[in-house]
């Protein structure tokens, strides 16, 4: 408990609660803005965060990741468009409901769905750490290098596997991540690897000029070379506070949808696309009434936004406790925790527990001020969503510059970084995941980084798989791809055979 | 409510001809298929290869066999001790990292190619339209972007941030058609106030040596290159 106070008295401080303000305004802002999206903002921000206070930098970040997604389903609500890819889902029953009248109630049963999944997660996290928080102590004791290894190497394969029906790109775009981390010297030796003897490369790539290349420039010259949109004009009348007691009528579609995106998020690689499709379904089996999802079921858009936004403070799991981020989001800020000299992982529960407090505390407030934003300012925030997306392009464009030269003040960086636009918008264009590519990047060097330095106590290969936990790890890995080709052989028996 | 046919698709709706019923609306138009059915959760994991992914597909292969050619010398390989009683010294060695990469690109290539090409065949079997040149233009016509980029980096060497940025955005507001007075203050706005916050409030590192600031007087000048 003495953690848990003095978690909450780093928060009592003026920069980190202007930071609370502006991410909890900021991201909701940015997530009712279709084409922007929480990735884009923080692509953008990670440079600047460099400057601030570690909990300042981690809590504006975080503000923008937790509150995106309410702002992003204004506008799947209201034009049918979501403002943050996760939102997709939420056209369905939400623009259906604006059709037939009902925006007002839709858009407060998205934030009282958001906020109730939002802080079942961060209830849980706070809970564990609790309760389990002298144990958790215990709990980096059990982790070496070469578990870390295994949690990594697990991670990257739930990644490919997620893509299920691009499996093959997935698990190509992570290689070619992975690759682009290890281009370079390599510090210990001094031996450079795939330099092709040009001067810039033999530093490596940076992450920060990959994200924002493949992220932000990207999505820039997408808006930019595609076509306005003309949304219909959908005015939200009174009636805002009307949705959010009705969350209370369907309990069972709240909770198991806030578990599915609890366990997704802690899940790394699954996320809230996985979360959503398993509390749609299932909402849709509990359902009286199943043919109405798609068509203005409350309990279909319940069912998605609790998911959704019980993913943000379940992600941070992973990426605290092994140090493995599980989504673009979480290892962008993962690159600030390197910033902050504060290394997530197993030893964290030991060296800064007030610190792991202060997070999800910051988190839990940043839910609250958004949902009372959102239900004062809805009519309002609704009309950024008309800014036209051509225009918007040209201004991610300026701030990418920011982004990238920032950095290490060097002109070649924002060559590459456009190169990596161009690819980035060829992908796009083509539908293929951009994910992966970093992940690659940040799994690929902690697999590498973890096993190099847990090389010494290796003598056979067999202890690679020794310890207790990098032996269950190992076994999990064996048992998903085998499932996953279970799965396979089955689907295209019943497909072809049968 | 009137009509907007043309006078051909009203011969083929008149009496005489009685191809189709003009007067069914869409909303009388039932569809038999049940609402549950209609509607998939799934279709929003649905992946579909389109026009341009045998294409991108081919380029990354022949990047894969690039790397693949230069694996030898440029990933260490050529330098491997591979004699070692201990596994750990062969896995230190630097040439780990890039052979695990390859074991996944080398089979991921293979397989997304002989993918691509599978639907390939198949959208030439149901006639599917291919348009690979609209689709190479679209990827070519996103470099004009890019050199406007590169050059908004090099101008600020020469004009500053602040004179960079303005210029740029009013510019690529110009091009991108937005040319009524409204949207030239909005992005004239808009970008000070990016300079604004980026810049003299958070102190993002710009370049310093500017070219244009050198002719201005000298308080100014420091003036600029702190804040501007």
């Amino acid at each position: 408990m003495e953690s848990f106070f003095l978690g909450l008295s780093n928060l009592l401080n003026i920069h980190v609660i202007i930071a609370i303000l502006i991410g909890a305004v900021g991201g909701v802002i940015i997530g009712a803005i279709p084409g922007i999206g929480p990735a884009i903002a923080i692509a953008i921000l990670l440079p600047a965060t460099i400057f601030l206070e570690d909990l300042v930098s981690l809590v504006l970040l975080l503000g923008i990741y937790g509150s995106a997604m309410y702002g992003g389903a204004i506008p799947a609500i209201l034009i049918n468009t979501p403002g943050t890819p996760v939102n997709a889902l939420t056209t369905y029953d939400g623009y259906s409901m604006t059709k037939n009248g009902d925006a007002p109630r839709a858009l407060s049963l998205a934030y009282s769905s958001s906020f109730f999944g939002g802080c079942f997660s961060i209830t849980v996290a706070l809970i564990c750490l609790i309760a389990f928080g002298p144990y958790l102590r215990d709990f980096g004791a059990l982790f070496g290098q070469r578990d870390i290894f295994m949690a990594a190497a697990l991670g990257s394969v739930l990644l490919i596997l997620a893509h299920r029906q691009n499996m093959a790109i997935a698990a190509m775009l992570f290689a070619i991540g992975f690759l682009i981390s290890m281009v370079g010297r390599q510090t210990s030796r001094g031996v450079a690897r795939y330099t092709f003897d040009i001067e810039y490369l033999a530093s490596g790539f940076n992450l920060i000029v990959v994200i924002v290349g493949i992220f932000a420039l990207s999505q820039a010259l997408n808006l930019m070379n595609g076509k306005d949109t003309d949304p219909p004009e959908t005015k939200i009348t009174k009636g805002l506070f009307k949705g959010l007691a009705e969350l209370k009528k369907y309990p069972a579609v709240a909770f198991i949808s806030a578990f599915f995106g609890t366990v997704m998020g802690i899940i790394p690689g699954v996320g809230e696309f996985v979360a959503q499709f398993f509390s749609y379904s299932t909402a849709r089996s509990l359902s009286k009434t199943p043919s109405k999802f798609g068509y203005g079921a409350p309990e279909g858009l319940i069912a998605c936004e609790t998911s959704n936004n019980a993913v943000p403070a379940a992600a941070m799991i992973p990426l605290l406790a092994l140090g493995v981020p599980g989504e673009a989001l979480t290892a962008m800020m993962m690159i600030v925790f390197f910033d902050a000299g504060i290394k997530p992982g197993p030893d964290i529960f030991e060296k800064a527990p007030d610190f792991l407090f202060s997070l999800f505390l910051a988190l839990l407030i940043i839910n609250i001020l958004v949902v009372i934003t959102l239900l004062f300012t809805s009519k309002f925030i609704a009309k950024i969503i008309y800014i036209p997306n051509r225009f918007l392009g040209a201004f991610i464009m300026i701030l990418a510059f920011v982004g990238v030269f920032s950095i290490r003040n060097n002109f070649m960086d924002c060559a590459f970084a456009a190169g990596f636009g161009l690819l980035g918008y060829i992908l796009r264009r083509l539908n293929w995941p951009l994910v992966p590519i970093v992940l690659g990047m940040v799994l690929g060097s902690i697999m590498i980084e973890k096993l190099t330095a847990g090389a010494g106590k290796i003598k056979f290969w067999m202890d690679l798989f020794n310890r207790p936990v990098s032996g269950i790890l190992a076994l999990t890995i064996f048992l998903v791809i085998f499932l996953t080709l279970i799965s396979y052989i089955y689907s295209y028996y019943k497909k072809n055979i049968r | 409510m009137k009509s907007n046919f043309s006078e051909n698709q009203k011969f083929l709706c008149s009496d005489k001809v009685r191809l189709f019923d003009a007067s069914i609306t869409p909303k009388q138009f039932k569809s038999r298929i049940s609402k549950e059915r209609k509607f998939k959760v799934e279709n929003l994991f649905e992946f579909k290869r389109i026009t341009g992914d045998l294409t991108l597909s081919i380029i990354f292969l022949l990047f894969v066999v690039f790397l693949l050619i230069y694996f030898n010398s440029e990933s260490g390989w050529s330098a491997r001790d591979l004699n070692q009683k201990r596994v750990g010294k062969i896995l230190k060695q630097q040439w780990v990292g890039p052979l695990m990469c390859m074991a996944i690109l080398l089979p991921a290539t293979i397989l997304n190619i002989l993918e691509a090409f599978k639907a390939y065949k198949k959208s030439k079997r149901l006639l599917l339209p291919n348009k690979i040149i609209y689709e190479m233009t679209q990827w070519i016509r996103s470099l004009e972007f890019i050199l406007y980029f590169l050059v908004y980096t090099f101008s600020i060497t020469v004009l500053g941030y602040l004179i960079s940025t303005l210029i740029f955005a009013v510019f690529l507001t110009y091009r991108l058609g937005y040319r009524t007075k409204k949207w030239i203050f909005i992005s004239l706005f808009s970008s000070f106030i990016v300079v604004l916050i980026f810049r003299t409030i958070l102190q993002i590192k710009t370049p310093v040596n500017i070219w244009l600031y050198k002719f201005f007087p000298e308080n100014l000048e420091v003036f600029m290159k702190i804040y501007f």
